[in-house]
């Protein structure tokens, strides 16, 4: 058996590893702590030892493979993992990787990597008659108290229990319960990386979404979330829940912290540039051969008030000396993304199709592209799905160009 | 599942009366009195103790083991269609170390019987607590019979079947069968036999054969169990070594010397097993090259003893030496020389061959690796792993199951096989998932199709991380094909126009299992479906 353990800041008491071995050990397991920095620096045969020695009774806890993520040979550590891994379980032990990463941080190894391979362990969500056990002097209403604000998780849980005992003033308490909810909350954002960060700032900061439908978010976000604490599902009415409500006041504060932090450009960033370049470089071809087809030596007039827009922005960035239209050679390359594909869907209104593509192709491709670029254009942080979309979308317009340059499709229909 | 005494008549196993056994049992019961409570316990319930040995080796020493033979309604309800062993300790206290002794008494005993469960008698009253914590972390059952005097009356005999009989029943309950992470092989490996056959075929025949498929597809299994089929047809005459490229070293200056060297490891004791030439393979050393392994390898398999030998390599997750952009990059060109070794020996030897699995198919379809010409292109024959037909994946559900006391009605199993699409990662994992909600009561334990549909919401959320990793590696292996499927999945673009424009992408889909050809196109199939969420 091989499970990931998403330890996150919310997830975490302050002594982690003492309470998970502590627990561990009183079922009766034998608990081994392999650590990533003596396998990247001596190899996995010195950090795991020989399966013979698990085998029953065992469990081995892989302790945060991010701690040696920035290493060049990360995903070479990720992929020789897997068969010590594998013989350990193959052994009888138990296998749990612990991070305080979600699973889909990790990048994806030649191989496979046993990170890949785990299933998922829930974390551990606390209640007032946990809290009470653990003080038999709490009073009910101040345990129930305690776990709303809390949310049921174990960090929170355990800082405001002591402060429910500690020697403060009601407004001491307050200030430090702030502070340390945030503090938290801080960190167990920053941990999510920043794909989930993205999603984030798109949910709640652009969209100001808190609640929403569960079919709104991919099945992997709802789990990374609420392996993280920061979502729960309520699979009765099929919606899921961002922040507990006595958090929600600091979100939004703590989110714009979080972004504002990232300055390194995420690993796709260059693949989606690239491919948003090409796609909108693509489609200025495709209009362009459309319209010296259709109007030849004119084709300027066809482009309207679009093209005076393009020419005042073309004057305002460079010392073009044009001084209309008929002097700008390449007036597409000022068009704003959705003036092209308006153009565009224009010409497949007038003619039928632009290159096979057709006006309601053009309109969605519109709904599609614009956001995209407008976050590459201002240094935002990319959705996971736009490189795919792009180049889904760059494929599909090749496609039809491939089809019209084989003679099956004209650029436009003969009329 | 309740205790009727007249309901587990039917089916029963007749008493034991031979005078052979008759006389052991007598010794068995002077041992240990409460087995004849036991016993008659056992026969309350339709069955019977059949055998029963004493053991004197050293640490054994007056312990007994005793074969019981289920009636039907037992082995209907608990899916226990093998003997069982019984395990006697004398000690007052039951150690850890007789647990682990168990698996090698069950080896010694006359007839095989279950490997899945045991029943262990101690006169500890500690013993169901220590074995329910020790079966935690063991794959099989283990069920403490209970403690009592023989007297002479039916009462403690009905009052031990009805104990033995709930913690048995608990016991098979609390097992989870369908969950698997490592490779399985043997009554654990359904379908495929078509590929199997083939694939056997083609080594018979001397082709070099590659296996691929997405993550989790049951590529490694069909490898061993193709290894293990192999073998055992013929175990003097065969062998198989399955390398696994995972482990290979993170420095491409050490991965060279690592094929080889961990190869000639791996292949020696086998070797030395069958008594077969090993002179020049032993003597390779850090210092070796390629073409001396080779040399060594052609010594090996020319020789005289080794003409009637059988030997296959399997090189499974390829992919970890290939890497994802062989076709133009330079920095492994130790990996066409390796190939092209690979190759010399399969065309030189016919007494040896190579089986390639993983996740890229370019290791036999790129023609360049690494700046130099693939030695194995259009030469091996690919093949992509198929998901579980329909009788498969039925067969896997309901013998599994079996094991664990669970029904499946037809509506289930069409219900499953609509969600999964055979697709065994997909199939597993829902069957397990709906296993962990049943409920303890073996009498209850019937999977309906709307049992299945109200799981299905949290079984697609609890796979969904592991479903997003197979399209990553898809995308990082096949990302032109990637694209073709976010397109397909994602307009309305025309078969016709995606079959012209990208022919090879649209073959990758096929034969991943991601896509479907229809009569009007192309359809995702049921794991495409779930992992772009359509």
């Amino acid at each position: 058996m091989s499970a990931y353990l998403q330890a996150g800041a919310l997830s975490r008491s302050t002594r982690f590893e003492n309470d998970l071995r502590g627990a561990l050990e009183n079922r009766g397991f034998a608990v081994h702590r392999v650590d990533w920095e003596t396998a990247a620096e001596h190899g996995w045969d010195h950090a795991v030892p020989p399966a013979a020695e698990f085998g029953r009774g065992s469990v081995v806890l892989l302790w945060h493979p991010e701690s040696v993520a920035h290493r060049r040979d990360f995903e070479d550590l990720l992929r020789q993992s897997r068969p010590k891994g594998q013989e350990a379980i193959a052994a009888g032990a138990r296998l749990i990787v612990v991070s305080a990463w979600p699973k889909l941080s990790f990048p994806e190894p030649d191989g496979s990597s046993i990170i890949a391979d785990c299933s998922r362990l829930r974390p551990i969500s606390v209640d007032a008659v946990r809290l009470r056990s653990m003080r038999p002097d709490l009073e009910p209403a101040a345990a129930e108290r305690i776990v709303r604000f809390a949310g049921g998780t174990v960090a929170l849980a355990e800082y405001y229990l002591e402060l429910e005992f500690a020697e403060l003033s009601g407004n001491e308490k307050l200030r430090r319960a702030g502070q340390f909810l945030r503090t938290v909350l801080l960190q167990a954002v920053d941990e999510l990386g920043v794909g989930m960060l993205a999603l984030l700032d798109h949910l709640i900061l652009e969209c100001d979404m808190l609640d929403l439908p569960e079919d709104n978010l991919a099945d992997h976000h709802i789990t990374a979330l609420e392996s993280a604490c920061l979502l729960w599902v309520n699979d009765l009415d099929g919606t899921v829940h961002l922040f507990a409500e006595p958090w929600r006041a600091e979100v939004k504060d703590c989110l714009g912290s979080a972004l504002r932090s990232v300055v390194s450009p995420p690993a796709d960033w260059e693949v989606l540039a690239r491919k948003m370049f090409t796609f909108e470089r693509t489609v200025r071809k495709m209009v362009m051969e459309v319209l010296h087809e259709v109007h030849g030596d004119a084709w300027r007039e066809a482009l309207g008030d679009r093209g005076t827009k393009a020419l005042g922005l073309a004057r305002n960035d460079t010392n073009v000396s044009a001084s209309s239209l008929d002097e700008m050679y390449t007036p597409l390359d000022w068009f704003l993304l959705e003036d092209l594909l308006d153009l565009a869907a224009e010409l497949a209104t007038a003619h039928g199709m632009v290159h096979g593509v057709r006006v309601g192709e053009w309109a969605r491709l519109k709904v599609q592209m614009v956001p995209i670029r407008n976050r590459v254009a201002h240094m935002r942080l990319p959705m996971e799905t736009d490189a795919a979309t792009v180049r889904s979308a760059l494929l599909n317009l090749e496609a039809r160009m491939k089809t019209a340059r084989n003679g099956a499709t004209p650029a436009l229909p003969s009329s | 599942m309740r205790f009727d005494e007249r309901a587990f008549r039917e089916g029963r196993i007749p008493e034991v009366r031979q005078d052979k056994f008759l006389r052991s049992f007598r010794l068995f019961a002077e041992a240990f009195p409460t087995a004849i409570v036991h016993r008659r316990a056992l026969q309350l319930l339709g069955s019977d103790i059949v055998d029963a040995r004493r053991w004197d080796g050293a640490g054994d020493r007056g312990a007994w083991t005793a074969l019981v033979r289920f009636g039907q309604v037992m082995e209907g309800a608990l899916g226990l269609h093998r003997e069982v062993m019984a395990f006697y300790s004398p000690d007052k206290e039951f150690q850890f170390r007789d647990f682990q002794k168990l698996n090698a008494f069950r080896e010694r005993q006359p007839r095989e019987p279950s490997r899945d469960l045991y029943l262990v008698y101690a006169n500890d009253p500690l013993l169901p607590a220590k074995l329910r914590d020790w079966t935690v972390r063991e794959p099989v059952n283990v069920v403490a019979l209970p403690r009592g005097e023989a007297v002479p009356s039916d009462a403690p005999a009905r009052d031990t079947a009805q104990v033995l009989l709930r913690d048995l029943a608990d016991s098979i309950a609390r097992q989870n069968l369908y969950e698997e992470t490592l490779p399985v092989t043997g009554r654990d490996f359904f379908g495929r036999r078509d590929l199997l056959q083939d694939l056997a075929t083609q080594l018979r025949n001397g082709k070099v054969c590659g296996i691929f498929g997405l993550r989790k597809t049951g590529k490694t299994s069909l490898v061993k169990e193709l290894g293990r089929q192999l073998v055992m047809t013929s175990p003097a005459q065969r062998i198989f070594v399955l390398r696994d490229l995972e482990d290979l070293p993170s420095d491409t200056g050490e991965q060279s010397l690592a094929l080889h060297m961990d190869l000639t490891a791996s292949l020696l004791p086998k070797l030395r097993d069958l008594k077969l030439r090993t002179h020049e393979l032993s003597h390779l050393t850090e210092a070796s090259s390629v073409s001396e392994f080779r040399r060594a390898m052609q010594a090996m398999l020319g020789h005289p003893s080794s003409r009637d030998i059988q030997m296959v390599v399997a090189l499974d997750e390829i992919e970890s030496l290939i890497g994802k952009d062989p076709g133009h990059s330079l920095d492994r060109p130790y990996v066409p020389e390796f190939l092209g070794v690979m190759r010399s020996l399969v065309q030189e030897n016919p007494n040896f061959n190579v089986a390639i699995s993983g996740l890229t198919s370019s290791v036999l379809e790129a023609g360049v690796l690494y700046g130099r010409e693939n030695p194995l292109f259009a030469w091996a024959k690919p093949y992509y792993m198929p998901p579980l037909d329909r009788a498969a994946a039925d067969d896997l559900i309901r013998d599994v199951g079996t094991r664990m006391g669970v029904r499946w009605s037809d509506n289930a199993l069409d219900k499953v096989f609509a969600l999964s699409g055979g697709h065994v990662f997909l199939h597993r994992s829902l069957c397990a998932r709906i296993a962990d909600d049943l409920p303890r009561d073996l009498s209850s334990r019937e999977v309906t199709a709307q049992r299945v549909a109200s799981v299905q919401r949290s079984w697609q959320r609890g796979i969904a991380e592991q479903l997003q990793e197979m399209l990553s590696s898809l995308d990082r292996f096949y990302p032109a094909a990637t694209d073709v499927l976010h397109l397909l999945s994602g307009t309305d673009i025309g078969a016709d126009e995606v079959d012209r424009a990208y022919p090879s992408q649209i073959h990758h889909l096929l034969k991943l299992g991601l896509i479907d050809e229809t009569a009007n196109g192309y359809e995702l199939t049921a794991f495409s479906r779930i992992a772009l969420r359509k």
